[in-house]
């Protein structure tokens, strides 16, 4: 793993010219509704999200190499879910531990059958990354419904909006592909005649103002469940007056909601949606097998599946993972719960997420008792001192900030990583979580283009 | 050898006019020991879209949806089987497992909690009353033979939708309910255990046969042993597998959904059995 070159920041002149560009950046997110659905008080409430105007930069010569690591992942990832729902050679050959698949809940068996052996099954990747000293680490793969692209998408709107005169002379790598790319990749899975639609769970969903601009992005009709009709013979979606057929979906839900008579508990979705996709008669992106990889506990042997599936050493880095289900494993990560983020296995978004640093003695002995409790439940990974990236202040101050990294790799025939991808910090200094839904905010992304000094 | 038809329906009546039905319908027989399924036929009023695929358990499905407005769905399931008399008794008990060979092996996500069929503290419970012999093949034996000393077959007392939890505190219900509990136990004594829904045959002709559950055991050489818990009794010849799966979500025989204004009335359900004796070269006519 290479050291990557030093970030280079956008530079604003003084801290009068940083508040009004922070109050613009705010401003420009509000005016485009560029919103995300936050709890306050038990209600889900639409706000801007949390938009810093300062990009991170990447040298072009680092991403390229990032790109190769997340192509090499995403490609052992879409072999493994083939294979867990086929021959589970990875399984006999004892690669994996065989309770992480059988035991699992987002293992669909309900999704089983030929459509869940065509190659490819993941068509958007969502991996999350980390710099810790200059060095990148994967934190999470995110397979059933990575969101975040809209977000990353706007943020570039902003900035050539608010920093003409920085864009000019960084000439970032356009990411206006994106779009392009997904619409190719929706078609390649569709089946028969008919159009391609995005399917959402509607407003309620944190994530909805992505999945109306995606729809307008990728040209294709906005649907809820309710305005899908399928059957074991094909998928057709109506607007109460006319019908037509559907070729492929790319959906926003999770797979175990997508087909409540697949999956009873589930009572949203479209009957029969999992059937017509099993028998061929239409496309889904991501595909519902896809979860059984994106799974805490799997994540551990990410490394494993590239070595056995490729051949190959992985070429990006991630941090040791302690599967407590392993009474070993179990007694290091309790002895050192100080040192220590315990996530639960199944779930997202940051739900549920325990730092031991951060946690106050109290707090910790809570920590124990819960992951005591359940350990199969929980993973936990040494806590990382990442990277910080600076934040303008209304004021005109910037400060400090723990910053991610999420990456979205288009998965087919020729997979393709988007050039940036969306940089999320955390809602203050002394934050450790930047999820969206703990209040974390947004950056832009760039990657260099062509050099300006030749 | 003997020809049993077996014919299955079920009716279900709307108050309020239903369409977009479907269906996953989970009626059509496997082939098992000493019997064979000759002939399946499923009939569907109104008319319908009808299709078959093998599920995750290799259990035969039916797809059955309905696009137009009605009042009552039928669904009927015909099966002629083939059924072997001289079925030898079954003397041999399973042989355990090692530990470590059953975390490798494709059976062991039978051995595991399932949606319908948790890990709890009253199973455990349950096994120390039972007192059960140390020896995990006698002790899964024992607690089929004894499961009746203790919870009582009582139709009415659960439905579809009661938890094991319940189940394991009313100590009372139907074949289902028995057969869940059973896998509880077995799970916690370390069996990989698949529920099985199909039929019970009577040993005379003529009387009306029965829809069933019962629980099969996963060998630590791969085969499967079958115990009837309802009747305290090895599934032996007489018990013909429909549907298998890690419990009763995995193998319900009809599953499905429709749009109507009003929920659905309880559906009926019937069956016919039929034996005849006969058998041998002419039915092959």
């Amino acid at each position: 793993m290479a050291m990557l070159a030093p970030i280079t920041h956008a530079r604003v002149r003084s801290t009068a010219d940083s508040a009004g560009l922070a109050q613009r950046a705010t401003a420009w997110f509000a005016d485009h509704a560029v919103d995300f659905g936050v709890f306050d008080g038990g209600a889900l409430v639409q706000r801007p999200i949390p938009f810093d105007p300062l990009p991170r930069t990447l040298a072009r010569a680092d991403w390229e190499e990032l790109a190769r690591g997340l192509t090499q992942r995403v490609v052992a990832l879409d072999c493994f879910v083939r294979d867990v729902y086929g021959e589970q050679r990875i399984l006999s050959d004892r690669i994996l531990p065989r309770e992480l698949v059988a035991g699992s809940s987002s293992f669909l068996r309900a999704a089983a059958g030929p459509a869940a052996r065509t190659d490819p099954q993941v068509c958007v990747a969502g991996i999350d990354l980390v710099r810790v000293s200059g060095r990148w680490l994967v934190l999470e793969d995110n397979l059933r419904v990575p969101s975040g692209v809209a977000y990353s998408l706007a943020a570039r709107r902003a900035s050539v909006e608010l920093l003409p005169a920085e864009m000019a002379a960084a000439r970032p790598i356009s990411v206006a592909e994106y779009p392009r790319r997904l619409a190719a990749e929706l078609a390649r899975r569709g089946a028969g005649e008919g159009t391609p639609v995005l399917l959402t769970p509607g407003p309620a969903n944190a994530a909805y103002y992505e999945h109306r601009e995606l729809a307008r992005l990728l040209r294709v009709p906005l649907v809820t469940g309710d305005q899908l009709i399928a059957s074991h013979r094909g998928c057709w979606w109506t607007d109460g007056t006319t019908t037509r057929p559907v070729s492929a979906i790319y959906h926003r839900y999770s797979p175990e909601y997508l087909d409540p008579v697949a999956t009873p508990e589930s009572v949203i979705g479209s009957p029969f949606l999992l059937t017509a996709w099993r028998n061929g008669a239409v496309g889904l992106a991501n595909a519902p097998t896809c979860g059984v990889a994106d799974n805490k506990a799997v994540f551990a042997h990410v490394p494993g599946m590239i070595r056995y599936y490729l051949g190959e050493e992985p070429l990006l880095q991630q941090p040791p993972t302690f599967t407590l289900g392993s009474p070993s494993h179990l007694r290091t990560a309790l002895a050192r719960v100080d040192e220590m983020v315990f996530k639960p296995v199944g779930e997202s978004g940051g739900k549920g997420i325990m730092f031991g640093p951060s946690a106050r003695p109290r707090e910790r002995d809570r920590i124990r008792r819960q992951v005591e409790a359940n350990p199969t439940g929980y993973v936990a990974q040494p806590a990382l001192e990442t990277e910080t990236l600076p934040c303008v202040q209304p004021d005109g101050t910037t400060e400090m900030r723990r910053a991610d990294l999420r990456a979205f790799v288009i998965h087919g025939a020729d997979p393709w990583v988007m050039p940036g991808g969306l940089t999320r910090v955390a809602p203050s200094p002394d934050c450790w979580l930047v999820n969206s839904s703990a209040g974390g905010g947004v950056k832009d992304t760039w990657i260099e283009g062509v050099d300006p000094w030749p | 050898m003997a020809v049993i038809s077996l014919t299955h329906s079920t009716v279900q009546r709307y108050p309020a006019p239903a369409r977009r039905s479907r269906n996953e319908v989970r009626l059509q027989p496997r082939d098992g020991d000493g019997y064979r399924l000759v002939d399946f036929d499923l009939e569907v009023s109104p008319s319908a879209e009808i299709d078959s695929e093998r599920d995750y358990f290799d259990n035969t499905v039916w797809l059955v949806s309905v696009e137009a407005e009605h009042r009552e769905l039928a669904i009927t399931a015909r099966s002629v089987i083939e059924w072997e008399d001289a079925h030898p008794e079954e003397l041999s008990t399973p042989v355990a497992w090692d530990p470590a060979e059953l975390s490798c092996h494709p059976a062991l996500e039978f051995a595991l909690p399932s949606p319908g069929v948790p890990r709890l503290g009253e199973t455990r419970a349950l096994i120390r009353e039972l007192d059960l012999p140390a020896h995990p093949a006698a002790a899964v034996v024992e607690a089929n033979h004894r499961l009746r000393e203790v919870f009582t077959y009582q139709p009415g007392t659960t439905s579809v939708a009661t938890s094991l939890q319940e189940v394991l505190s009313l100590r009372a219900g139907v074949c289902q309910d028995f057969a869940h509990v059973l896998l509880a136990i077995a799970r916690e004594l370390g069996w990989p255990a698949r529920y099985v829904s199909g039929y019970l045959v009577p040993d005379v002709g003529a009387e009306p046969g029965e829809s069933h559950a019962w629980v099969e055991i996963c060998a630590g050489n791969g085969r499967w042993f079958g115990y009837d818990p309802t009747h305290g009794c090895a599934a032996g010849p007489g018990h013909i597998a429909v549907a298998v799966g890690r419990d009763y979500g995995d193998a319900a025989p009809v599953r499905g959904t429709f749009l109507s204004s009003a929920p659905g009335l309880a559906p009926e359900v019937s069956v016919i059995t039929r034996r005849d004796a006969r058998g041998g070269p002419e039915m092959d006519q």
